[in-house]
């Protein structure tokens, strides 16, 4: 028998008086608390950082949808499908946004067998016109989280070393249906460092437990609709990649534009297109980028796309909390010139100037850089 | 036509280094910074006045500091300065006002701002990052149903520094998510950065022929929004060098060796990263046994 984890279960734990967390005031009003909360919804949007960890910038991600008859159930509406699927296409954009030189693919498993939806590409246009057509399949017979993973598997196996390989299940049944034992798949993927996420849409499953505590990944199950989401999103920012993975550099071709007509034709619209990119060694033209060349093998990227994950190498710093009274001076932000209204401030531990609430949320999920920082320092 | 709901916001990022500005006024008097601030205000209240809903913004990008010239934080005290809101000669009220708030503040930062150190650049990149906070805390104080349309102008004189290229295409890559436009209107030299801006983002770039004629282009070329663009014929979008240096040289190159963990470039194979010192493994060409073969030997 192995070890049990020992994080106690919900019901096992004593009451939870959750009627106490609302406290009225003098007058008897409830907007202070109410305040309160959004205010608090607010700053957990502001998600920490892991400091200065190394991470994996290039991932190869398979995403396994489940496609049987419990994703029928209606309680995310429409029905659990068409809702996984519309979460499926905002994930799809957020994760080649973070993360523009890794590479998706997507399987779908039901009636006891699994199929590639599509295979890993780096580029989210199929992925999405995919996910669209998928809308309507119908869900039949149970999934089989031995066949999915073994598929996902099999193309995993031959990624080089330096890369990241993830499988992220989303699974709505309680069943699986096997052809072997599952444990010895989990030894496998463990040895041939695969890990391995679940996001269990109904209850917690004990196979998925194990499952996830040997590779390493993580295993949720969602409430409702947007801690879904959340939880979806959870999963777009580069994990801390692993000790044992290897660092190498690796041959890229950084193309040049062109404007001549003839392209190969490599989205799912087939045509002709004026603008293209051509690959540097071979000279065979490209429509989009990042691509691989498939004449001569080279990664085709460009600048831009290796400037957008450098955020994540140079994460910026938690700016410090400290209540509005205590600020000598002009109540202004020093970015958007409002005036501060909150109870608190953030101030920049650098360059210590003074932010609003919405100035600090902006500054660290899309802006990642200080904008009074720059002008005190000039080197980047 | 944009819908009655919708309001346009147009933030101008002017650079007023006064290095470059004091070498123009001596090359060409003709054009000095009080010309191009006259031009920025008319460009202002061409935008103020298209639409009831227009907003307008500006910011004065120094070397050491970036400065909100348009609107100002006294405005929002509810004084909006009695005496400036009288205006002489009939004008739209506003437009007055947005005037004489620009010349105002816009004497104040160069007579107050020194320059000091070594730094005699323009602080693009924080400009925008500050009209990018303004947009956001914009359009979160719109009220339920209102939409609303961003974009950023900037014009740019004197030359790019290359020390904020990380910052700059931060700032890019947030202006592409939140659908901001950013326009350039390059006065002197070209600019890779603000090429790659307008590329990412859509917006136009321009670098103009005579500087002059400066209010002319802006009205032309960047006054209509998003929308009717589609229906002019605007400057042919610029080639944009998408290569990048390498780390070691700074040469720009085609084909290099990008370092998995730091995204660094190298234009040759190295066993150590210099940035993240990382040792790279080397792979090994696989040696092949050669199969012994067994000798027949002649009977």
């Amino acid at each position: 028998m192995d070890e049990e984890s020992e994080r106690a279960k919900r019901w096992e734990g004593g009451y939870e008086r959750t009627w106490e967390v609302l406290k009225e005031d003098e007058s008897g009003s409830l907007k202070a608390t109410v305040e309160e909360i959004l205010y608090q919804s607010k700053r957990k949007r502001v998600t920490e950082s892991h400091g200065q960890v190394r991470l994996g910038m290039m991932r190869h991600l398979y995403v396994v949808i489940d496609g049987s008859r419990s994703m029928e159930d209606q309680d995310l509406k429409p029905n659990r499908l068409t809702s996984t699927l519309k979460l499926m296409e905002t994930f799809v954009d957020e994760y080649f946004d973070q993360n523009p030189i890794s590479q998706v693919g997507i399987i779908i498993t039901k009636n006891k067998r699994a199929e590639k939806l599509t295979d890993l590409a780096g580029n989210p246009k199929k992925h999405i016109a995919a996910l669209k057509k998928a809308v309507d399949t119908s869900c039949v017979g149970e999934p089989s989280l031995y066949n999915s993973l073994s598929l996902a598997l099999q193309t995993l196996r031959h990624m080089p070393g330096h890369t990241s390989r993830e499988v992220l299940i989303i699974l709505s049944s309680l069943t699986t249906c096997d052809p072997a034992n599952i444990y010895e798949l989990v030894k496998t993927l463990k040895s041939v460092k695969v890990r391995v996420s679940v996001i269990g849409l109904s209850a917690e499953v004990r196979v998925c437990t194990v499952l996830t505590r040997e590779t390493g990944g993580s295993y949720h199950v969602i409430l409702d609709e947007i801690h879904f989401k959340e939880l979806l999103m959870l999963h777009v920012k580069p994990p801390p990649a692993r000790s044992s993975s290897e660092c190498s550099l690796i041959r890229m071709g950084l193309s040049l534009p062109s404007v001549s007509p003839s392209h190969l034709d490599s989205s799912s619209d087939p045509g002709l297109s004026l603008r293209g990119y051509f690959c540097p060694q071979c000279h065979a033209k490209y429509t989009e980028l990042p691509v691989e060349c498939r004449v001569c093998g080279l990664t085709l990227v460009s600048a831009p796309h290796l400037a957008r994950s450098f955020h994540h190498l140079f994460p910026l710093q938690d700016f410090i909390e400290s209540p509005v009274e205590e600020l000598q001076g002009s109540r202004f932000c020093q970015t958007c010139q409002a005036e501060l209204k909150e109870k608190s401030v953030f101030s920049c531990p650098s360059c210590l100037s003074v932010f609003c609430v919405e100035c600090d949320l902006f500054i660290h999920e899309s802006l990642h850089c200080c904008p009074c920082c720059i002008h005190s320092r000039t080197a980047t | 036509m944009a819908s009655e709901e919708e309001t346009n916001l147009l933030v101008i990022v002017v650079d007023v280094n006064p290095i470059w500005w004091g070498q123009q006024a001596q090359r060409e008097p003709e054009f000095t910074l009080s010309k191009c601030m006259d031009a920025v205000m008319v460009m202002g209240n061409a935008h103020t006045a298209m639409n009831r809903t227009n907003k307008l913004a500006v910011i004065a990008s120094h070397c050491q500091v970036s400065h909100f010239l348009y609107p100002t934080k006294s405005l929002k005290a509810g004084d909006g300065g009695g005496d400036v809101a009288s205006s002489k000669d009939g004008k739209y009220e506003l437009l007055s006002v947005a005037n004489n708030i620009i010349a105002e503040e816009i004497k104040s930062i160069m007579s107050k701002t020194e320059v000091t150190g070594n730094s005699t650049d323009t602080l693009l990149a924080g400009s925008l990052a500050k009209a990018l906070c303004y947009i956001n805390r914009v359009s979160k104080e719109l009220e339920v149903g209102q939409d609303i349309k961003s974009r950023i102008l900037v014009i740019k004189a004197a030359d790019d520094c290359a020390l904020q290229y990380m910052n700059f295409m931060n700032v890019i890559f947030a202006a592409q998510k939140q659908n901001i436009l950013i326009d350039a209107c390059v006065l002197d030299s070209d600019s890779g950065l603000l090429q790659q801006a307008c590329d990412i983002t859509g917006g136009l770039y321009l670098k103009i022929p005579q500087k002059v004629a400066l209010a002319q282009y802006l009205l032309w070329v960047f006054l209509p929004d998003s929308d009717q663009r589609s229906q002019l014929v605007l400057p042919p979008p610029a080639h944009v060098d998408y290569r990048a240096a390498c780390f070691c040289h700074r040469n720009l190159i085609e084909i290099g060796y990008v370092c998995s963990v730091c995204l660094s470039i190298f234009c040759n194979f190295s066993p150590i990263c210099t940035t993240c010192e990382t040792a790279f493994k080397i792979q090994l060409p696989q040696i092949v046994k050669p199969k012994k073969k067994k000798l027949k030997l002649p009977a």
